[in-house]
């Protein structure tokens, strides 16, 4: 599974750096705006990272290819789900980094900044869980009608719910007790990966 | 040892059947696979290499059989395949670095030596390479992990003649090794001819010829004559025929030749010709 991790690494590093800095200038923005909305959507821009090198492998054949290779195809959906949880950690990470530095300069509640990480969780953990099975199954060609159809309703409803809502006070309800309800979008994770696997290992190319 | 036999393998594909009743390649030899586009080569290759599964047989790598390969079977076996390519944003350099990390006998060393030797760029990305390139590139990764089992689809097609030359070259030396062996489908028939020691032809999906390279010169002949003496022929020994405005070219074995028929050099492009024409073995 190295093998795939060091694959993705490069075509990242060469490919990606402008998502890169969507991601950290979302955080900055909706941090400094205390708007979670901007935190899903860099959470999701996040996890589309190792959708790109999918789509990619798709494109340029690499699929096929890696299936000659000594790598057992679960690795292959595995090395993808790792991609993106590590990708995901990484924002989380960067916006609670920028958050506790705003809550310390008095700029923001600190409830408002574990509601953001809580909703980046999730909403990074949701799209991830949903969109990979469709895309292993259907190819990414295929798939992305679906991932259009499953993205876009999310994204936009998380940009109504922000403009309506009380964010100071729905804030203010959120402790570190609603990391619990996590479970559920981390049974989905697992449920997804497992579902991945299946039709992976049934692909014929 | 065979390195490779399948028994009954069969893959429907609704519009297309494959069915090889008997596919062998014997350890330590080059078997060439032969046939039109659309034959059933790559179909073979896939499920040898398990991208496809078959509906019935059986495959044996090395007296083993197996249902779909193993990580310990890819480890050993090279592979050039349609439309399979390393990633297209990774230079040669780092596509060495990955396949390091792939095959548990990655040479590193007989990797650059055979960048060197092919002339594939170092630090240039895989999807700024020509097809050319790209095979080459594919064939370097094939022939520097230790394998003992090459299998190949297309790999000297549009390539220029003095690479593939380099290339035949480069799989006479891996068989040197008597436990090394190869599989590979070409249409470039000349090509088969220069390196293979057994010719397997593949025809609407079913294998109409098998048999070493070197029998099939001792066993069948091409032979002309006119439209009339063609026509009094028994057709029980017209293996394959075509006509054309000046006679006719016929497909015989040697003992079923008359006298008036004159035979021409043998060319193996000519005899998968022939077959194709109507011809049949059996």
């Amino acid at each position: 599974m190295n093998a795939l991790l060091l694959k993705d690494w490069y075509v990242l590093i060469r490919q990606s750096k402008l998502t890169m800095v969507i991601v950290i200038v979302f955080t900055i923005v909706g941090v400094a705006s205390s708007t979670f909305f901007y935190a899903a959507v860099a959470a999701i821009v996040c996890v589309m990272l190792p959708l790109t090198t999918m789509a990619y492998d798709q494109m340029h054949h690499w699929d096929r290819f890696v299936i000659g290779l000594p790598i057992e195809r679960k690795d292959v959906v595995r090395s993808k789900y790792l991609l993106a949880l590590l990708a995901l950690s990484l924002s989380v990470l960067m916006l609670a980094i920028v958050g506790f530095a705003f809550y310390l300069a008095n700029d923001i509640a600190l409830e408002t900044v574990l509601f953001m990480l809580w909703t980046q969780l999730v909403a990074g953990l949701f799209f991830l869980s949903v969109n990979y099975p469709i895309v292993i199954k259907m190819g990414f060609e295929r798939g992305r009608i679906w991932y259009i159809i499953i993205t876009i309703p999310i994204v936009s409803l998380s940009g109504v719910l922000n403009s309506i809502l009380d964010m100071e006070s729905l804030s203010m309800h959120v402790s570190i007790r609603n990391f619990a309800y996590l479970i559920i979008p981390i049974l989905m994770v697992i449920g997804s990966y497992l579902l991945s696997v299946r039709y992976m290992e049934s692909k014929e190319y | 040892m065979d390195a490779i036999r399948c028994i009954g393998l069969k893959k429907d594909y609704g519009d297309f059947s494959l069915y090889l009743d008997k596919l062998v390649v014997p350890q330590g030899s080059i078997v060439g696979l032969i046939g039109e586009n659309g034959a059933g080569k790559s179909t073979t290759i896939r499920l040898l290499l398990s991208l496809a599964i078959a509906d019935a047989g059986s495959i044996e790598l090395f007296g083993e059989a197996v249902d779909r390969l193993t990580v310990r079977h890819r480890d050993v076996v090279g592979f050039v395949m349609e439309d399979a390519w390393p990633s297209a944003y990774l230079t040669a350099c780092q596509t060495g670095k990955v396949m390091q990390k792939a095959y548990s006998k990655w040479d590193a060393a007989r990797y650059d030596d055979l960048l060197d030797r092919l002339g594939i760029p170092r630090e240039k990305l895989f999807k700024d390479f020509s097809h050319g390139m790209k095979m080459k590139l594919v064939l370097a990764i094939a022939l520097s992990h230790h394998a003992k089992l090459l299998i190949l689809d297309e790999p000297t097609s549009s390539l220029d003649p003095m690479t593939r030359d380099e290339i035949l070259t480069i799989l006479m030396e891996f068989t040197r090794d008597e436990d090394h062996t190869v599989l590979i489908s070409s249409h470039i028939i000349s090509d088969l001819e220069k390196i293979c020691d057994y010719i397997t032809y593949i025809h609407r999906g079913r294998i109409l010829l098998s048999s070493e390279k070197d029998q099939l010169e001792q066993v069948y002949v091409i032979a002309s004559c006119t439209h009339q003496q063609s026509f009094d022929l028994d057709p029980s020994t017209v293996l394959g025929r075509k006509d054309s405005p000046y006679g006719a070219k016929v497909l015989m074995r040697r003992e079923h030749v008359p006298d008036f028929m004159q035979k021409q050099l043998f060319n193996l492009e000519e005899m998968m010709i022939l077959l194709a024409k109507g011809g049949n073995l059996r």
